[in-house]
């Protein structure tokens, strides 16, 4: 890559990014959809959890889950989806027929996204905390930045990857993610000890790097002891490999999935 | 056009018909049967292994409260959705709402046609989280203890209800089209903490409870307790207040919708497509 083509790139990761960051500022509503919405969903978890008489630290657990839900969220609607809601929009042939990439469109939708979810995360967290008077081990904080930071780019990572794959199949495999919410809260951990279900269980579902992320995260922050398998420094070199791996991936699905959806006519056809 | 009998009957199994493709979307019943099972089912195996590994030792009826409310809970959340969910389909993707509107069939028809679509697969969700809790948490649900007559009555003055709480948020959504499925979600989210589904209404503060008790939902969730365990039988049910907030509730609901609906079209917001 020539000079000219670095720094065009980063002016549209920079193009791309901006809308991401800035553009919630035009519109404060969606900021409290949000936050709100993740925080009802935690308060109503743990209040199940006193209803099990359940010990004060699952509520620090359920907190932490409930929080890293929030950026499945958002690399499942604002990450993967994007390119199909910008077809139906009418903006993919702007895209496609700029002199840019669509992996660094992607890139840019990755780091607007991923800053601006982790202030989303960041304010679900804090309001959560206040609310049930969750103590955390602060003292650990450069600990947790790093796992979050690690999850938080495996997750786009990959975002970037199903993106590709919405642009081929589109409405059809919406469905599916649409259903993958309910498993994923549960492969994921997202408000119990994965490893204390079953270690086979754990394993597995150690595969999706959300899981890592909220039990790295558990381990540091946590004050009880907290039940867990591997480490959290392993957890964020496994998260940071599979952002490499997914990154890589994403390039060469992107090119297949655009040539494929141009030979077959559905690239830019819209609501299919 | 002189709305006949007929018109809306067809009009109801069209939308019927055309809510169930879209929800389903064109899919085999086999596949749909698939999807709709996977998340009740895992909703279900994340209570029952919350409770395995959280619990120390919370007593039968406290568990029974909050299983019975969540399950309950996935009607609300069915029924009302697809009411807003249906508005922002037909106006951001398919671009066809004013033809509906136009249309011989009131939207309101058209509405409770496309939200009728998913009853069944919110009754199966109901069915399967409570029967999946059942077997791991040992509720001691039996059918002997289960009164029918009382639990059918339930779902249908649920669905009743439910429909005029859909057609309220539907007027909603119609009036904000830049945020339809955040402001769908906050007033089903902000329901489900005062409408006794999850949280004991007394440890709320007085003027909630106040609020609380003056809905229909807290006191449909009870009868379908009610009705499902001899624990929640200890007095007999209060069917003057549901009925009395069902009915208030519902005139109210149906009578904002048609003022929403009028508003909207005032202001040129029915087909305001805004890719949100």
């Amino acid at each position: 890559m020539n000079r000219y083509n670095y720094k065009f790139a980063l002016r549209t990761i920079y193009g791309r990014a901006y809308p991401r960051i800035w553009g919630v500022l035009r519109e404060p509503s969606w900021v409290l959809f949000e936050i709100l919405l993740p925080v009802l969903s935690i308060i109503a978890f743990i209040y199940v959890l006193r209803s099990f008489n359940a010990d004060p630290a699952f509520e620090a657990y359920a907190v932490i889950g409930g929080s890293m839900m929030a950026i499945w969220f958002n690399v499942v609607f604002a990450m993967a989806l994007q390119l199909r809601w910008e077809k139906d929009g009418g903006n993919l042939e702007f895209y496609i027929s700029s002199p840019t990439k669509l992996s660094w469109i992607l890139l840019g939708m990755m780091v607007g996204g991923s800053i601006s979810t982790t202030s989303y995360t960041v304010a679900i967290f804090s309001i959560s905390s206040v609310l049930f008077d969750t103590q955390f081990l602060w003292s650990n904080w450069y600990q947790a930045l790093i796992i979050f930071i690690s999850c938080v780019v495996a997750l786009y990572a990959i975002g970037m990857c199903l993106a590709s794959v919405f642009l081929k199949y589109g409405r059809e495999f919406e469905y599916y993610l649409e259903m993958a919410n309910e498993p994923v809260q549960l492969f994921s951990g997202s408000f119990f000890p994965i490893f204390s279900v079953n270690i086979l269980f754990g394993a597995i579902a150690s595969l999706i790097p959300l899981t890592l992320g909220i039990d790295g995260l558990r381990q540091v922050l946590v004050v009880s002891d907290y039940p867990t398998l591997i480490s959290w420094e392993v957890e964020t070199v496994i998260m940071f490999f599979y952002a490499l791996i997914a990154l890589r991936f994403s390039k060469y699905t992107l090119n297949y999935m655009e040539k494929s959806a141009r030979e077959s006519g559905t690239l830019t056809l819209k609501w299919q | 056009m002189a709305i006949k009998h007929r018109n809306l009957y067809r009009g109801f199994i069209s939308s019927l018909i055309i809510g169930w493709r879209i929800e389903t979307n064109w899919a085999s019943p086999i596949n749909v049967l698939f999807v709709k099972t996977i998340r009740p089912i895992s909703s279900a195996i994340i209570l029952s292994i919350m409770y395995s590994v959280a619990s120390r030792g919370s007593n039968l009826e406290d568990l029974l409260w909050v299983i019975i409310g969540i399950s309950t809970w996935g009607l609300v959340q069915s029924q009302v959705e697809l009411m807003y969910w249906a508005i922002t389909s037909e106006r951001e993707w398919l671009r066809n709402i004013k033809n509906i509107i136009l249309s011989p069939t009131p939207f309101f028809i058209y509405l409770s046609a496309r939200a009728s679509s998913g009853v069944p697969f919110a009754i199966f969700s109901f069915f399967t989280i409570t029967i999946v809790s059942n077997i791991f948490l040992n509720l001691n649900i039996t059918l002997d203890s289960i009164l029918f007559y009382e639990f059918t009555l339930s779902l249908v003055i649920g669905l009743i209800i439910l429909f005029f709480l859909g057609l309220l948020t539907a007027g909603i959504t119609l009036n904000v089209p830049r945020t339809p499925i955040g402001v769908g979600e906050a007033i089903v989210g902000l329901l489900y903490l005062i409408s006794g589904s999850i949280i004991r209404p007394e440890i709320l503060p007085s003027y909630i409870q106040h609020l609380s008790t003056s809905l229909p939902l807290i006191h449909w969730i009870e009868l379908v307790r009610f009705s499902i365990h001899p624990v929640f039988r200890e007095n007999p049910y209060d069917w003057e207040s549901l009925l009395f907030t069902s009915i208030i509730f519902s005139i109210g609901c149906f009578f904002s919708y048609v003022f929403l609906f009028k508003l909207s079209r005032k202001h040129g917001k029915i087909d305001q497509a805004t890719m949100y």
